[in-house]
């Protein structure tokens, strides 16, 4: 029964492993570029910042396809990742790291892991125990947490910034070293998007597997039933918060990889309209599937990167506002129309036309 | 041994009271100063209390968390501005109730354009689907809000200026304790107002009909009370009562575009502390979230100041998810 | 029949803010044997079925399962200590097909948690494919493979019922406890689904059942408890029971329809 879907996304999976390689190539041996293929209006640039929200929005999707609840601050955990990547390498000797380890060149990594998992296990405690209650509740508590880290980011965690900046405030943390395997620098960018990249494609990855696996099958059916995958002997406030911190941690390693691309962070990156975009983002790709959080990720790109070079063109002063306007209505339009994700609806039209065949094949 | 829930929230919240205390005290608080943060914070809490109950109109009737309830709140903040900015008439005071009055119908309006267009639709989905929606809403309108207003806020004098000759706001000094103008008219409107909602819902026919759909839906259609025409009554109320919030809070905060994210998680946060069913429990709960975010913040850092409702809500969803007034959670039927 | 006792509940009381919805009911379901249990419109059956699945907590009294205390236990322990149900408004997964949901009935069979799922460890992937096996053969039990992959929501109530009772069975459950599976079935449905209960029960299952339907219960039932509103009645075989002046005085208060 499920020969054929694990064939069809490995396929995928190799599929789309062929084009990131390809076009990194094509950039590095400028044989072609990105830019060029789509008269500049998505450049390599934003390919690298696309793969780095790949896993941002796998988890979210993981959580609102599988588990059906959703994070409304989820910026919070990916700044999170950030934070910590920041502080510990372009900080470290505030908060008293020795130099041999804060600049030798597999701390970033240790730390990208252990922020990941600690920022896991938080959310772990809370999922475990907001989750017990039903529908809304995790929205409005991932709501209050979001904001909650958007200021403490800003006010250095409430630490006088006299005594020991940690965040650099609203300004924010600059100088982050890039990442290192041994002397191999992992820049320029064209190094950086491998990298990156071989991460999305392993969240992908690993979030399929899942999705095969006998917690994938209690997930999504706790999502339309708790009561009968309860009565199947799924645990389910554990499964809802063992999802939840997966997602969180996935939003931190992103973020981690977002300081080292930047080298710089600031506030801003992690506000509350940040968590409001992975949702859209999200909210395209819907249920979870190799394809998911890729298309939402890269749909809403594309709208961006086309909206901020196109409007310009017929409208005068900043196009800002209009982006905003736009998403809003989107996500509502999205969510009446096709709630269960765009890509969802496409690939079940697709599936109602091949029943006949399908029947037989179990 | 597991205490039982009231004891183990009243044993947090005494040591919340502590670490208030000796916080307050290393700076040198004394009780006027705890009286000054209390009477502030008291004015902040009213405007909690109104958005708190529209939040909790729109949830007993309809089961939606509006989140675009801040949108409403500026909303109500800019179009006052805006139209009295325009100076329509000669009169000052005249230009303000004009404004104001402009202001509370548009917004109203928006609110039932919501119900209508957005929520009607979906009203058989599950909550998640509802919940973006109006997330989806909240961020449109304040998109549109940047687009007629840009980036800067706007301005509107204390409604003190319009009755006095003084420019600024008038400074009323009982008890050696600082009151603002504005706060009086705060306190003023929102008892008024919250006297005339129970005269509604206990006294007018639409009222009971309304306070019957949020209920039971199932008996209220059996009496024939048309629960869909309820929740675009919700909605328009909850927007009037975030409009009438937005137009008080103004002369105060300086309207801008993005103060309902703001204002939306205060009145949401006071909600949910109140139960989220309760509309006394809301006023409850947003004038409690007023006098502690500001205490709060009188004895740390101003900047932390929003950080205080974040925290509460997260400690009230992890310790009394059923709300600080309310009693037991029922069993879920299976 | 054995004669131990699978499941044993003495002075099993429910309050729902002032309704009594069970008061101090005793109940014992022997291994092996199927237990009806029957009474009027809001007697408090379902009720008694949530509380033995840990979906309601009882307000005194004890529970116990072959000897063991089950009073403090979650719904999802108690299905992986074998006692299972099905739900009297069905509880179908959306967006699943028929054999997924099979597939979410043989859960407790397996071991594979998150990490090994994430990684498609070798041995989630062979945890894997014995659970298709297993589910295939369980549809195939259940006369369902012919509708395997088609969505169990959109299939006509019949079907849907026995996919719930497939997703049941594949627990392999000690007891399973059956909310009114007659429901809504015709009659060829319902003499379908006697057939596999009886055969549930000769597969070493015991089964507790709740089911308006007299022919159907008195066909099928062991012993049959009766209740009525929220206390237990009566206790003894179909034929019994039939004849007991209490349960005909409970029956005769109101109108049945068969
Ligand atoms: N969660 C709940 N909250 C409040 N009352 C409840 C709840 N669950 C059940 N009741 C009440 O308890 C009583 C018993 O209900 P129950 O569903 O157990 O009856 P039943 O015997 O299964 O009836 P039926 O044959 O109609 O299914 C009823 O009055 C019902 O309204
Ligand atoms: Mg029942």
């Amino acid at each position: 029964m499920s020969g054929m879907a694990h064939a069809s996304a490995w396929k995928g999976l190799v599929g789309v492993a062929a084009v990131v390689v390809a076009l990194g190539l094509g950039e590095m041996t400028e044989a072609f570029s990105i830019s060029g293929l789509t008269g500049n209006v998505i450049t390599f640039d934003t390919l690298i910042r696309i793969g780095i929200l790949v896993p941002v929005v796998v988890g979210l999707n993981l959580l609102l396809g599988y588990a059906g609840q959703i994070s409304l601050g989820q910026a919070g955990f990916y700044g999170l990742g950030a934070y910590a990547s920041a502080i510990t390498t372009a900080r470290a000797g505030k908060i008293g790291l020795p130099p041999s380890v804060s600049t030798s060149w597999w701390w970033p990594w240790i730390v990208m892991v252990v922020a990941a998992a600690a920022v896991a296990g938080l959310a772990f405690l809370i999922g475990r125990a907001v989750l017990r209650l039903e529908g809304h509740y995790l929205a409005m508590a991932t709501l209050g947490l979001g904001i909650a880290f958007f200021i403490l980011f800003r006010e250095n965690f409430g630490i006088d910034p006299s005594t020991v900046s940690l965040t650099g405030g609203s300004d924010g943390i600059s100088d982050i070293p890039r990442l290192r395997i041994g002397s191999f620098s992992v820049w320029p960018a064209e190094r950086y998007y491998f990298l990156v990249w071989a991460i999305a494609l392993l969240s992908i990855w690993a979030a399929n597997n899942l999705g095969r696996s006998r917690v994938g099958y209690a997930l999504r059916a706790l999502r339309s039933s708790p009561l009968a995958a309860q009565a199947s002997g799924v645990d389910v406030p554990h499964s809802k918060a063992v999802t939840f911190a997966l997602a969180a941690g996935f939003a931190s390693i992103a973020g981690s990889l977002f300081a080292h691309f930047q080298i710089a962070v600031s506030p801003s990156s992690f506000s509350f309209a940040v968590s409001l975009e992975f949702v859209i983002m999200a909210s395209i790709g819907g249920v979870a599937s190799v394809w998911g959080g890729l298309t939402g990720v890269v749909v809403i790109f594309a709208i961006d990167e086309t909206l901020k070079t196109q409007l310009p063109k017929i409208i005068d002063g900043p196009t800002g506002p209009y982006q905003l306007t736009v998403f809003g209505f989107l996500l509502a339009i999205i969510m009446i129309f096709a709630p269960e994700g765009v890509l969802h609806h496409f690939r079940r039209l697709r599936r109602t036309s091949a029943v006949p065949e399908s029947g037989a094949s179990s | 041994m597991r205490l039982p829930m009231s004891a183990r929230s009243a044993g947090i919240g005494l040591v919340l009271i502590a670490i208030i205390l000796r916080l307050g005290n290393g700076r040198g608080f004394g009780a006027t100063e705890y009286a000054q943060l209390t009477v502030d914070g008291l004015r902040s809490g009213s405007i909690y209390a109104l958005i708190a109950v529209g939040f909790v109109v729109v949830f007993n009737v309809t089961k939606v968390i509006n989140f675009a309830q801040g949108a409403f709140v500026m909303l109500g903040a800019m179009i006052t501005a805006d139209v009295y900015s325009r100076s329509l008439t000669g009169s000052d005071l005249l230009n303000l109730v004009i404004a104001a009055s402009i202001a509370i119908v548009l917004t109203t309006a928006v609110g039932v354009v919501t119900d209508i267009v957005f929520m009607r639709p979906i009203r058989k989905s599950n909550d998640l689907v509802k919940i973006i929606v109006t997330v989806g809403l909240f961020t449109a309108l304040e998109g549109l809000a940047l687009l007629k207003w840009g980036p800067n806020a706007l301005r509107l004098p204390a409604f003190n200026t319009f009755l006095t000759d003084n420019p600024r706001d008038t400074n009323y000094r009982p008890f050696g304790l600082l009151v603002k103008g504005q706060s009086i008219w705060i306190w003023l409107a929102t008892i008024t107002l919250l006297i005339a909602l129970s005269w509604f819902f206990t006294k007018t026919m639409k009222g009971r009909a309304f306070r019957a759909s949020a209920s039971n839906e199932l008996a209220a259609n059996l009496m024939g009370i048309n629960s869909v025409a309820m929740a675009t009554v919700a909605f328009g109320l909850a927007a009037a009562l975030g409009a009438v919030g937005g137009i008080l809070i103004a002369p105060a905060t300086a309207p801008i575009y993005d103060m309902g994210l703001r204002l939306g998680l205060k009145g949401f946060v006071s909600a949910v502390t109140g139960g989220l069913r309760s509309v006394s429990g809301a006023v409850a709960g947003g004038i409690l979230l007023g006098v502690i975010e500001n205490v709060a913040a009188g004895v740390t850092k101003a900047g932390l100041r929003d950080i205080w409702s974040a925290v509460i809500l997260i400690l009230v969803l992890l310790y009394r998810p059923e709300g600080l007034f309310a009693g037991k959670r029922e069993t879920e039927k299976v | 029949m054995s004669g131990r006792v699978s499941l044993e509940a003495s002075g099993v009381s429910k309050v729902f803010g002032g309704i009594r919805a069970l008061d101090n009911v005793d109940v014992r379901v022997d291994e092996g044997e199927i237990h009806g249990l029957i009474g009027p419109n809001g007697a408090g059956k379902t009720t008694f079925f949530n509380i033995i699945t840990g979906f309601y907590r009882s307000d005194g009294g004890t529970l116990t399962f072959q000897g063991e205390d089950i009073s403090q236990s979650t719904p999802a322990e108690l299905a992986q200590r074998g006692i299972t149900r099905t739900f009297q408004n069905l509880q179908l997964f959306e967006e699943m097909t028929v054999a997924e949901h099979v597939m979410v009935g043989y859960h407790r069979h397996g071991t594979a948690g998150f990490v090994a799922g994430l990684l498609g460890t070798r041995h989630a992937r062979q945890e894997h494919r014995r659970a298709v096996e297993m589910v295939d053969a369980t549809l195939e039990r259940f006369d369902l493979l012919g509708i395997a992959d088609a969505f169990a929501t959109e299939l006509p109530l019949g079907h849907q019922r026995r996919v719930e009772l497939a997703r049941a069975m594949a627990l392999q459950p000690k007891i399973l406890l059956l909310d009114e599976p007659a429901s809504g079935l015709n009659a060829v449905e319902a003499a379908e689904l006697m057939e596999l209960i009886r055969s549930i029960r000769s597969g070493g299952t015991t089964v507790m059942l709740v089911e308006h339907d007299m022919p159907v219960m008195m066909g099928l039932a062991d012993t049959i408890t009766v209740f009525d509103f929220g206390i237990s009645i009566a206790r003894g075989t179909p034929a019994e029971v039939r004849e007991m002046p209490q349960v005909i005085a409970a029956y005769l208060g109101e109108e049945t329809d068969d």
